[in-house]
């Protein structure tokens, strides 16, 4: 029998989780702009609100409000779901990823919590975990794809093919560089990879330095972002898969690139960085800062780096991601199997 | 490896502390002051050679300096200076009329240096913008007006806002800021 009160406690949680990633998401484009101004010696966005805090919520009552313009020749169909599967592949994975302890066992309002992650820190303890993620963020490239193509237009075009490519070529770098964490864990688990990490030498961005950095490269070229942000690339492309959309179907592209952004850093935060394991201070807290943590050096490096060129970006990953992926796999493999 | 392919890969190789350079440039300017000036609230205040505004100049007596020998008018490489010349009961001449098109001058400065009685200059006044073209020509009795403090910016300034003037001057310039005083005297 279906515990219903288990199911709308589920409900809730996720909703919670929607709720606080969505707020997250918008107050990051803020934090971007912040962080961009900072560097280049300016003030940012200042006039609405204190400190320029309501920002994200008037770019999102403008975009709301911007016409619908979409192109005659489109398909009609694929060109209204690509902005969705952009979107839902961009937000799914967080269901997986760990935010903190959480109580296990015990009951609240009468619902055991030992069923379905309740008690945990995380949605839903898949023991694939990463393999659920890295099948949902390939999904997202569909999206991606069908933008460009139902489109009918020239840039969107050439931009989906360049995203296709650059994200089907970075995809196996990133694979291949958190193998090397599983093989220390010996689970794919989310939970589990975090629940390894349990002392501050333990973090595996002490153990796996290789793997960390390349996950960082590859990480940020998979979600197309400075230094690799060819898919928008405004000076050759217009703006990439995305130039034919508008209004809320542009907003969603837009949540979406911040929403890998964010995937990425708590990723990161996961995998290398221990995840919400950290002394003193309660688990979120140790998790929240690492993602933000995180999420500045990315701005930061957005605010360092020129875009590269496209050869040299495939030359990259093909090149030297990739082999320096597999070299770290066998490192690790070998010294475990001589130590263990 | 060849000797192409080994240079290429010190090539390479040689740019990874560059990269970590530029991230440390970076956030150097992270923590650096901004020099954005909030424009209507803060206003940059121009150094004391700045060309703006004309202004005519009168004699201590109240008579307007200007005796319409039109060197400025015939000076002016974008012909912005309208001048009729008339002469007064003691015969003597004045511009009856004087007008400079704001929207025609490119502030060059050249009718300051012609004028044989020093009857005009520029004043250090630069918010100059105008809803339309009608209203940037300026006759005789703007001109003669100085530009008031508070006329800086009456047509941009949100109401009820504080206005600081900043006394700080262009950074981008990298100049030491001297003293208006100092210069004048």
């Amino acid at each position: 029998m279906t515990d219903w009160g288990a199911v709308l406690l589920v409900a809730i949680k996720g909703f919670l989780a929607l709720g606080a990633i969505m707020t997250i998401i918008a107050y990051m484009t803020l934090m971007e702009r912040k962080v961009l101004a900072f560097i280049q010696v300016r003030k940012g966005p200042n006039r609405v609100g204190p400190w320029g805090l309501l920002q994200p919520l008037a770019d999102g009552i403008k975009l709301l409000f911007k016409e619908e313009i979409s192109v005659s020749g489109a398909d009609r169909i694929l060109y209204l779901m690509a902005p969705v599967i952009v979107t839902v592949c961009a937000l799914l994975p967080f269901a997986v990823v760990p935010f903190g302890k959480g109580i296990v066992g015990g009951k609240f309002l009468g619902v055991p919590l030992d069923q379905w992650a309740l008690g945990q820190g995380v949605l839903a303890d898949i023991n694939t975990g990463v393999l659920f993620i890295f099948a949902i963020s390939s999904l997202g490239v569909y999206g991606v794809v069908l933008a460009g193509w139902a489109s009918n237009s020239k840039y969107p075009l050439l931009g989906a093919n360049r995203a296709a490519a650059q994200m089907i070529s970075y995809e196996l770098a990133l694979g291949l560089s958190v193998v090397g964490v599983l093989l220390l864990s010996g689970t794919l688990s989310l939970v589990g990879i975090v629940e390894d990490q349990d002392r501050i030498w333990k973090w595996n961005c002490f153990r796996q330095p290789l793997g960390f950095l390349l996950f960082l490269i590859a990480g940020s070229a998979e979600i197309c972002r400075t230094p690799f942000d060819f898919i928008e690339c405004e000076n050759e492309l217009v703006a990439g898969y995305q130039t034919e959309y508008s209004s809320m179907k542009f907003g969603l592209f837009y949540l979406a690139e911040y929403g890998h952004l964010l995937l990425l850093s708590t990723l990161v935060t996961t995998f290398f960085l221990g995840g919400w394991q950290g002394p003193v201070l309660p688990p979120i807290v140790w998790f929240s800062g690492k993602v933000f943590a995180m999420l500045f050096f990315f701005m930061w490096v957005r605010g360092t780096y020129p875009r590269l060129r496209y050869d040299l970006l495939m030359q990259l990953g093909w090149k030297v991601i990739l082999p320096a992926a597999l070299f770290n796999i066998m490192i690790t493999a070998l010294v475990l199997t001589l130590i263990y | 490896m060849g000797e192409r392919a080994a240079r290429r890969h010190q090539e390479r190789m040689s740019m990874i502390g560059p990269l970590i350079k530029g991230l440390a440039l970076t956030i150097r300017y992270l923590f650096a002051p901004p020099v954005t000036e909030e424009y209507p609230e803060e206003r940059w205040e121009p150094f004391p050679r700045y060309r703006g505004r004309h202004q005519l100049l009168r004699h201590e007596d109240g008579r307007i300096k200007c005796v319409a020998c039109m060197l400025c008018a015939t000076v002016c490489p974008a012909r912005c200076i309208r001048i009729e010349g008339a002469v007064n009961e003691q015969g003597e001449q004045y511009p009856a009329t004087y007008e400079i098109d704001l929207g025609r001058c490119i502030f060059c400065g050249f009718c300051v240096e012609a004028c044989p009685k020093e009857a005009i200059l520029m004043t250090t006044h630069y918010e100059l913008a105008a809803l339309d073209r009608r209203s940037m020509i300026l006759d005789k009795e703007a001109l003669l007006r100085p530009p008031a403090e508070e006329e800086q910016g009456e047509r941009t300034r949100v109401p009820g806002s504080l206005v600081r003037i900043s006394k700080r001057g262009p950074r981008w310039m990298g100049m030491k800021r001297e003293k208006q005083a100092g210069t004048a005297a």
